[in-house]
């Protein structure tokens, strides 16, 4: 170790070099970084549900569609009807959208005898001007089921303009397009924006915003807090700029490693601000304490003491993080994963040499100008004193503390609920979240169940069992509305022939389609090969479990109907969202059985006993406890960000842990009397402890402010978990210690 | 000789004077000539392959069909493939009446198309694109540029509840066809844009080639004449219902 500490000073200069090198490598990377927020791409592609999911949205927009919902007392009203031809023709020029339907340019088709009417739903130049012309349009356009749910709510008060992204477009630019255009129109009517181009524009948005806002606030809140710990101007730069490059560094990774910004890694920053400055904190903590004539010996001998500690410390934390590698359902928490755990290594890593090699270029400026240990210690004498004499004191009081929170915790724990609605994401005063409320409870909701139809969508038998599944998926209580080509065609063919039924020659059927052909809306329904098509279906949400019954109520309708030559395939949202749901449990237990394994053994190595290992975890498993307890008690959900915090909390919280035991049997070892090297611990350890989790905590506790509900969560609960954990090693570790000892404590 | 020479000195610097843009061709003389060409031809009989092509996928859908037409408002349309729509027929009339004929549906229906923004036979061309243009009626002209072969118009449409702002319409300066159009949506961007290739037969010049890309829907449908015949002196009786009957009986 002494040979790499020399090494190290040695070459102080290319390592400088090379880290400005990096530095501006990975500062130019990170200029092509970019933002996916759609939760759609995450999904994996090996997952049938999936992959069919996928392939429907790309083959029939499902997925790219957007929605412009126009509410109003009757949207009946003239006003109404010209704000949504307003929008609809706006919407129309707009390049990246490929087709609007709207109540204003719908075409409905009737006939009486050998006529046959293709004329507007509604005539736009011959619009109602008294209340029972108003009340007569309402009747007829409700009256068909085709519109009603669909295109206008069943009590009349709100429409929808619906429209499809063309395929590669760039979905974020369209969405500017149209909210700058439709800013512009001067409406009568309120309007909101629904479907999930717009979800993902708005968590971009927000994942930008929280960037650029919570950033800086972060940095100024470890400041301060590094400040008020060192009063040195050192104590803050050095931590701060270590940090600032393993940001640089990591996330100049992600364009190289071909990952996108997502709603989970936007705290990627955050959380390497809060532990890369804390690897630095202790290497200059440790120069200081070995402080010489020649610094550029004490640096040496610093080095020699502070690398495996540190070094193991960063080996922890990137186990917490690695484990969500393992058992993720979702790419964005894998990538995250990957990131933090290499963003964790290069802070580590700057830490150890870059830090020394730039204090052995100046030597004289830090050591004349700094003082890390400030004269008066405040949380020595209003806190760690204080504390260690309670423990001491009031052992058994201590432990029944913990012990009663362990219970309480424990009880909350069953009760946590899991969410993966992206709806939740948003604050309830967010438009997206008012609109997604809005197409809940007036258009049947927002998530598309698909029944996929392969086979020749000319045969009657195939439209016929299509209209039959159609018919069976209508009696179910989870569905509000469906849609196929199978109701298009009876309708044609009732307006042609007055049989409104599937007609019983495949010729009549393909006479038809020469009526369909090219209408825009139809390929929403139906190939354009004409061998596939789909049912489209919107699903009410009702409960956890209302996929989970949906899905049993329609495997014997699939079992009986779906045969060669008409394969029937089911998928949608509600179906990914029960997989999600399902995944966030089994990856919670798998990132946490990876994260607790892995540290007790580490941990256990360290020490080189199993007994030891074991005993530091206990602080970090009542942390988990209490963790999950109070999101059970409070109602904080686990969803895709917040299921991140256990690992997380698991990997930097063993380190108060592992600092106070090496510390303390470091004391031991030199022939220190327990309660000495219980005390002698809490004095050094402890400050560093506190110091340590303040800035962490301070830095997590930033997200508070961000606009995105899960990462306001996430921050409290990282924080949260930073207390337990630093209380646990101050607290109850040498509390346990004493107890286990106590033989040896009476003696002494 | 010498009365010339000093006519000449005289006259040369008195034409120079006059503004050279009376001499050129105005813009609304060639919205005339483009109407008169257009009424060069009666009627046309052809054999026609409509080609509907996806851009973005670059698939291609093929349709054939038996073209009568007797301009201005009169066309039988009869289409042979693909098989499942063989037999299908449509009677274009004045006034926007169609009637539709489908085997499988015995009698005719006459269809009523009051959206007037439909498209014909579900190509990229709308009923409109397939009529007579009346360039002279329904459009200001206003010469952009010209060059050796052609004529570059920027037209406005008279009626102001057309679905485009203008026409930018590249015009044969010899025979007066239009041989490109670019639409322009209301926000002044390229929406759509027609290109003609033309065939002389006998004196007449007819397109050949007609195609039209809507950008928005990245989607083009080529509309290709074979056995084109001009002014057969087609009447009147050849366009009835009772004849779409007939010849969608004969396809068939």
């Amino acid at each position: 170790m002494d040979k790499l500490a020399k090494l190290i000073t040695q070459l102080k200069w290319p390592i400088i070099i090379l880290t400005v090198l990096l530095t501006g490598f990975f500062g130019f990377e990170l200029t092509k970084i970019k933002i996916n927020s759609n939760v759609i791409d995450s999904l994996p592609a090996n997952d049938s549900v999936v992959s069919l999911f996928k392939n429907i949205g790309k083959q029939f927009g499902g997925n790219q569609m957007g929605m412009l919902i126009v509410q109003s007392d009757n949207v009946f009203k003239p006003g109404a009807l010209k704000d949504l031809q307003s929008i609809t023709k706006t919407l129309d020029t707009i390049h990246g959208i490929s087709s609007v339907t709207s109540l204003t340019n719908t075409l409905n088709f009737g006939g009486v005898g050998n006529n046959f009417q293709v004329a507007p739903l509604i005539n736009m130049n011959k619009l109602p001007r008294t209340q029972r012309g108003i009340d007569s349009l309402k009747n007829i356009v409700l009256s068909n089921k085709m519109y009603r749910g669909n295109l206008v709510s069943a009590d009349g008060s709100a429409s929808l303009v619906a429209f499809k992204f063309s395929d590669g477009s760039n979905d974020e630019k369209v969405v500017k397009d149209i909210q700058s255009a439709i800013k512009k129109l001067s409406l009568h009517e309120k309007v909101y924006f629904a479907g999930n181009p717009f979800v993902t524009a708005m968590v971009s948005k927000i994942i930008s915003e929280d960037l650029i806002y919570l950033i800086p606030i972060t940095f100024l809140v470890i400041s301060i807090i590094l400040f008020l710990s060192f009063h040195s101007l050192q104590g803050i730069v050095l931590p701060m700029l270590s940090a600032g490059l393993a940001i640089i560094w990591a996330l100049g990774c992600m364009p190289l490693m071909g990952l996108n910004m997502s709603m989970v890694s936007n705290n990627i920053p955050i959380i390497l601000m809060a532990i890369g400055s804390a690897y630095t904190i202790h290497v200059l903590n440790r120069i200081n304490q070995c402080r010489e004539n020649d610094y550029r010996e004490a640096i040496r001998k610093a080095m020699g003491h502070i690398f495996i500690p540190v070094s193991l410390a960063a080996l922890t934390t990137m186990i917490g993080f690695v484990s969500f590698i393992f058992g993720a359902y979702l790419k964005m928490i894998r990538d995250f994963g990957i990131i933090t755990a290499v963003g964790t290594f290069f802070a580590a890593l700057l830490s150890l040499f870059f830090i020394p090699a730039l204090l052995a270029v100046f030597p004289t400026r830090v050591i004349r100008k700094t003082t890390l240990t400030p004269k008066k210690s405040y949380l020595n004498d209003y806190v760690l004193t204080p504390l260690t004499k309670l423990i001491f004191k009031h052992p058994k009081y201590i432990l029944y503390t913990w012990i009663l929170l362990i219970l309480i915790s424990l009880s909350g724990v069953l009760s946590i609920r899991r969410s993966v609605d992206v709806k939740d994401y948003f604050k309830k005063s967010n438009p997206e979240r008012i609109a997604e409320n809005i197409m809940n409870q007036k258009f049947g909701g927002t998530k598309p169940v698909f029944l996929q139809f392969t086979g020749n969508m000319q045969s009657p038998q195939v439209l016929k069992t299509m209209k039959k599944a159609e018919n069976y998926l209508e009696k179910s209580p989870s569905i509000s509305s469906v849609q196929s080509i199978a109701d298009i065609i009876i309708k044609l063919n009732g307006t042609l022939t007055g049989k409104y039924k599937i007609p019983d020659s495949e010729t009549a059927i393909g006479q038809l389609w020469f009526l369909l052909n090219g209408n825009q809306n139809i390929s929403q329904l139906v190939s354009g090969n004409l061998d596939k098509g789909v049912v489209v279906a919107k699903f009410n949400d009702k409960g956890n479990h209302a996929a989970a019954d949906f899905a049993k109520y329609m495997k014997p309708f699939l079992a009986q109907n779906s045969r060669p030559g008409c394969k029937i395939q089911i998928t949608g949202m509600p179906f990914i969202n029960a997989e999600m749901d399902r995944s966030l449990l089994k990856s919670q237990i798998a990132s946490l059985i990876i994260a607790t394994v892995f540290v007790i053994g580490i941990v256990s190595l360290i020490l080189w006993s199993f007994t030891k290992g074991l005993l530091t975890s206990i602080p970090i498993v009542v942390t988990i406890i209490i963790l999950f307890g109070t999101m059970g008690l409070t109602g904080i959900p686990l969803n895709m960000v917040t299921v991140l915090v256990a690992s997380i909390a698991m990997g930097i919280g063993i380190d108060y842990s592992i600092h106070f035991i090496t510390q303390f049997h470091d004391r031991i070892k030199n022939g220190f009397s327990l309660q000495d090297a219980i005390s002698d611990t809490m004095k050094i350890s402890g400050k560093a402890i506190l110091i340590n989790f303040s800035s962490v905590a301070g830095g997590f506790m930033v997200l508070a402010f961000s606009k995105l509900v899960p990462m306001q969560y996430f921050g409290i609960l990282v924080a949260l978990s930073m207390l337990s954990s630093s209380l646990g090693a101050l607290t109850l570790m040498p509390v346990i210690l004493i107890i286990r000892n106590k033989k040896r404590l009476k003696t002494a | 000789m010498k009365k010339i020479i000093i006519s000449l000195f005289f006259l040369l610097p008195l034409m120079a004077a006059i503004p050279v843009h009376l001499f050129a061709q105005n813009a609304g003389d060639i919205l005339r000539k483009m109407d008169e060409q257009y009424a060069t031809i009666k009627d046309k009989q052809a054999n026609v392959v409509m080609e509907m092509i996806n851009n973005k996928t670059g698939k291609v859908k093929i349709r054939k069909a038996l073209l009568k037409q007797k301009r201005p408002f009169k066309t039988l349309f009869l289409f042979t493939y693909p098989p499942s729509q063989a037999g299908i027929g449509t009677l274009s009339l004045p006034g926007g009446i169609v009637y539709l004929y489908m085997p499988a549906f015995g009698k005719p229906k006459k269809i009523s198309n009051l959206a007037n923004s439909g498209s014909f036979s579900q190509s990229d061309f709308s009923t409109k694109d397939m009529g007579p243009r009346n360039w002279s009626k329904n459009y200001t002209a206003t010469i952009l540029h010209t060059n050796d072969s052609a004529f570059i118009l920027k037209l406005l449409p008279k009626n102001q509840n057309e679905s485009y702002s203008k026409l930018v319409v590249t015009v044969n300066k010899k025979y007066y066809f239009p041989q490109r159009i670019l639409y322009y949506n209301l926000q002044g961007n390229i929406s759509r844009e027609a290109n003609y290739q033309y065939e002389r037969i006998g004196n007449l010049w007819t397109a050949r080639v007609a195609s039209m890309t809507d950008f928005r829907k990245g989607h083009t449908t080529k509309i290709i004449n074979s056995h084109i015949k001009l002014n057969q002196g087609l009447k009147d009786d050849d366009f009835t219902v009772k004849q779409l009957v007939l010849n969608a009986k004969k396809v068939k």
